[in-house]
């Protein structure tokens, strides 16, 4: 006797996304296991990341066959004069559309292109281990070093302006002192009102060195590799004290350090982590942000050698943490937490970001090989590139019966001319099957291109395309995938329809 | 030449020879006054001559010298006691003689000996404390490379140094006149054996005196005597030689006659008898005497 054919509904399939740490089996079928240049849309879907437009046009000729654009700072200057600095081939450029480069002081050598940028009253400094600090005072393009009467700003790796007050630490052979100038005065390291911090006594661990500095929820936190200190009274640094230290959990990478507004987020060797902003207690609770992808995440930051770069965007609502040496970047979505305190992450591949930055208008800025191009529309410059997603393997919720797929009935917003493959194994396989399809094409109606009654065709203003994919095979668990081109369009998967027939007991 | 004159150079060599025998006369008895006032001086200076004598007591010997000097021997135990208290006020005034810069060192390192365990407590919990709140490594160049409290706790060592130093001084200034009064009165009692010793002398010179005051006593009764004797010898003497010169002279008027006295003068005028005022007539006066002294003339002649 024929059976009744079950449905078994996927919707908003990958909502939690990736999640490589637990077992799949009788995991929430919204993890995903692979979800490759996605991001978490507004509407909690899986659906496709942004490419990436060119900005520069003369990348090219400017960074010869250097890496790249490896850092990106706008400054905006107290009359609202907005200046993009960036950093690439030894040389620090100005510019958007034309990359120029600055004027250095005389005798100038920059070896490195790790700088730290940071806006500090109505200066823009530049610092880089082993390098002189510089200083573009009041976004001008001519830089100067910044001394003060024969007295050098420490050649710091990273820099922090906060507190009103310019912090530097992390030194060639000091790696456990933190400087500040006097209040306001950016290259005042000696005056009354500068001042230092040695940790070597204060490291919980005994033995630390500063990576990053960042000043959260009215503290000064202090990163070390393994550990981190928390000051309180920053803004009168003489008189601060030690308001709380984690041990074990520090931070690896002075660029994976953002704001988000209520979490500072950082990447530790156990996984990116966060620091919640707590008005009330004072106190800075901590969670595993990553811990869904943590094993993944940390075997390629093991293998970055050049820096780790991040961004947070907050109208796009995530962070992206770039692991350039692995051409992967992952994202976080930063809207809601999961119940595991974790956030949804997906993937980036084919990127190739060496640099972020956002500007104040929420564009983000990312520094290519090429130039500097932003993140925006649906091709990577002019190509298109592959969106993936995959399921952990499902039961169903029934772990011993076979599972034969009948049909699958998609979901998918937008994806305009999208070759698409659905995927789909069983018991664990990743030889899928496949099917290809491709979705129509479609002009999305505009207001006043076009007239009614005429021969140009419009849908609305979301275009859902709901393809119907007959399957086949049986397995206890099925694993299934989509891998769409994306070409110019949003991709977004709204829902996974799965018409199965639940077989014998294994 | 009359007779008359003869008479005169008789007299007058008579008068020489008589004058120049009492002026042996008494030339011979101020020798011998001489030597007998010699010879009492003698005695009387043997006789006044110091008796030395001697004070023994417990604590000391006196004895004086001949010379009218003092020979002062303390006992052994108040010869050490001087020693002693001599060798106490001698390291007293080595103190004072030292100088106060070294020691008001001295007693700077002493105050700050005794307050450096304080400060070594509080400089522990000001570095528990800073560590605890992690500022033990906290620079600031307004608080000249320190923190506000190290620079507090070095102020606060620095003002006490200051009080010590300043109390040091003042101290060893003190001291060093509480070691003079000190050395002074250890000198003194230092000498004070010997006070006692001169004090026990003194005691004694009362009945010492007694017996000088015997000794001075005959002396001066020798001498008073022995003057005496110069004196009575000297009476008579004088008294013999003026009888002599008397007896002399009588026999010379005698012989020669002799001319009026003053007083037989004034009688004479007084009573205008000429007579008077003629004196007397020796054996050689009258006639023979004019015999005698036409002789005598007829000589010259």
């Amino acid at each position: 006797m024929a059976q009744q054919l079950q449905n078994i509904t996927v919707a908003a399939p990958g909502f939690f996304g990736l999640n490589t740490q637990d077992s799949p089996i009788g995991g929430n079928p919204s993890y995903a296991s692979i979800a490759d240049n996605c991001v978490i849309d507004k509407l909690g879907r899986i659906g496709a990341r942004e490419g990436w437009e060119e900005v520069s046009t003369n990348g090219s000729s400017v960074l010869g066959t250097s890496r790249g654009i490896e850092g990106i700072f706008e400054f905006i200057a107290n009359d609202g004069t907005k200046t993009v600095f960036s950093v690439g081939n030894n040389k620090i450029f100005t510019g958007t559309t034309t990359l120029t480069e600055v004027t250095l002081p005389v005798g100038y050598s920059i070896t490195a292109n790790n700088w730290k940028i940071v806006s500090f009253n109505n200066n823009c400094v530049f610092f880089q281990r082993g390098h002189h600090p510089l200083a573009s005072v009041a976004g001008s393009t001519t830089l100067v070093e910044i001394e003060d009467g024969g007295h050098n700003a420490p050649f710091g790796n990273e820099a922090l302006a906060a507190y009103g007050r310019l912090w530097a630490a992390d030194l060639t052979g000091n790696k456990h002192t933190v400087y500040w100038t006097a209040p306001l005065i950016y290259d005042d390291w000696h005056g009354a009102g500068s001042g230092s911090l040695d940790l070597s006594l204060v490291w919980p661990s005994g033995f630390d060195e500063v990576v990053s500095l960042a000043a959260h929820n009215g503290f000064l936190i202090i990163y070390g590799k393994k550990s981190i200190v928390v000051y309180s009274g920053a803004s009168s640094p003489d008189t601060m004290t030690l308001a709380d230290t984690v041990e074990g959990v520090g931070c690896i990478a002075r660029d994976s350090v953002q704001h988000t507004g209520k979490d500072i987020l950082f990447l530790s060797d156990t996984g990116v982590r966060s620091f919640a902003r707590v008005i009330q207690e004072k106190s800075l609770p901590m969670r595993d942000i990553s811990k869904n992808v943590r094993t993944d995440l940390m075997s390629l930051v093991a293998l970055e050698t050049n820096p780790i770069k991040s961004v947070y965007s907050s109208d796009n609502a995530f962070y992206v943490l770039s692991l350039p040496d692995s051409n992967t970047a992952y994202c976080f979505d930063m809207r809601t937490p999961l119940e595991d305190g974790s956030q949804r992450v997906t993937t980036w591949s084919s990127l190739y970001p060496l640099s972020f930055a956002v500007l104040e208008d929420g564009t983000i800025y990312i520094g290519k090989d090429s130039g500097i191009v932003k993140y925006s529309g649906y091709l990577d410059g002019t190509e298109k590139y592959e969106m993936r997603y995959f399921s952990n393997p499902l039961d169903f919720g029934n772990t011993s019966n076979l599972k034969f797929l009948k049909k699958f009935n998609l979901t998918i917003i937008g994806g305009q001319s999208t070759p698409t493959t659905l995927n789909w194994g069983y018991d664990y396989t990743e030889n899928y099957t496949k099917q290809a399809f491709i979705f129509g094409t479609g002009t999305l109606a505009e207001y006043g291109i076009a007239e009614y009654n005429t021969t140009g065709e419009y849908t609305s203003s979301i275009l859902i395309n709901t393809p119907k994919v007959n399957t086949s095979g049986s397995g206890e668990v099925v694993t299934i995938g989509l891998e769409a081109e994306i070409n110019d369009a949003q991709f977004s998967i709204q829902k996974i329809d799965i018409h199965a027939l639940l077989g014998r007991l294994i | 030449m009359s007779l008359f004159d003869l008479t005169d150079v008789a007299r007058g060599a008579a008068d020489y020879y008589l004058g120049r025998e009492n002026i042996q006369d008494v030339q011979q008895l101020g020798r011998e006054q001489q030597a007998a006032l010699t010879g009492l001086a003698g005695q009387v200076g043997e006789a006044a001559q110091f008796k030395p004598y001697t004070v023994t007591g417990t604590l000391a010997d006196v004895s004086a010298t001949p010379e009218g000097g003092l020979t002062v021997g303390l006992s052994p135990e108040q010869q050490a006691l001087q020693t002693q208290l001599m060798g106490q006020a001698a390291g007293l005034f080595g103190q004072v003689g030292q100088d106060p810069a070294a020691q008001q060192a001295a007693i700077f390192e002493q105050i700050r000996a005794t307050q450096r365990p304080e400060e070594e407590r509080q400089r522990l919990a000001l570095e528990e404390r800073m560590l605890s709140q992690g500022r033990l490594g906290l620079s600031s160049a307004a608080y000249g490379g320190s923190s506000p409290e190290l620079l507090a706790q070095e102020t606060a060592r620095q003002e006490a140094m200051s009080r010590a130093s300043l109390g040091a001084r003042q101290q060893a200034l003190a001291e060093q006149q509480q070691s003079l009064l000190g050395a002074q009165g250890l000198l003194g009692a230092g000498y004070m054996p010997q006070e006692q010793a001169i004090g026990l002398f003194g005691a004694a010179a009362t009945p010492a005196g007694f017996a000088d005051v015997g000794r001075r006593t005959g002396a001066q009764y020798q001498a008073e005597l022995g003057l005496g004797g110069v004196e009575a010898r000297t009476q008579a003497e004088d008294m013999a030689n003026q009888l002599r010169l008397q007896q002399q002279r009588s026999l010379l008027d005698s012989l020669l006659g002799r001319e009026a006295t003053l007083q037989e003068q004034l009688v004479s005028g007084v009573l205008k008898d000429p007579s008077i005022a003629e004196g007397a007539d020796g054996l050689l006066g009258g006639p023979i005497g004019d015999s005698i002294g036409g002789f005598f003339s007829g000589l010259f002649d």
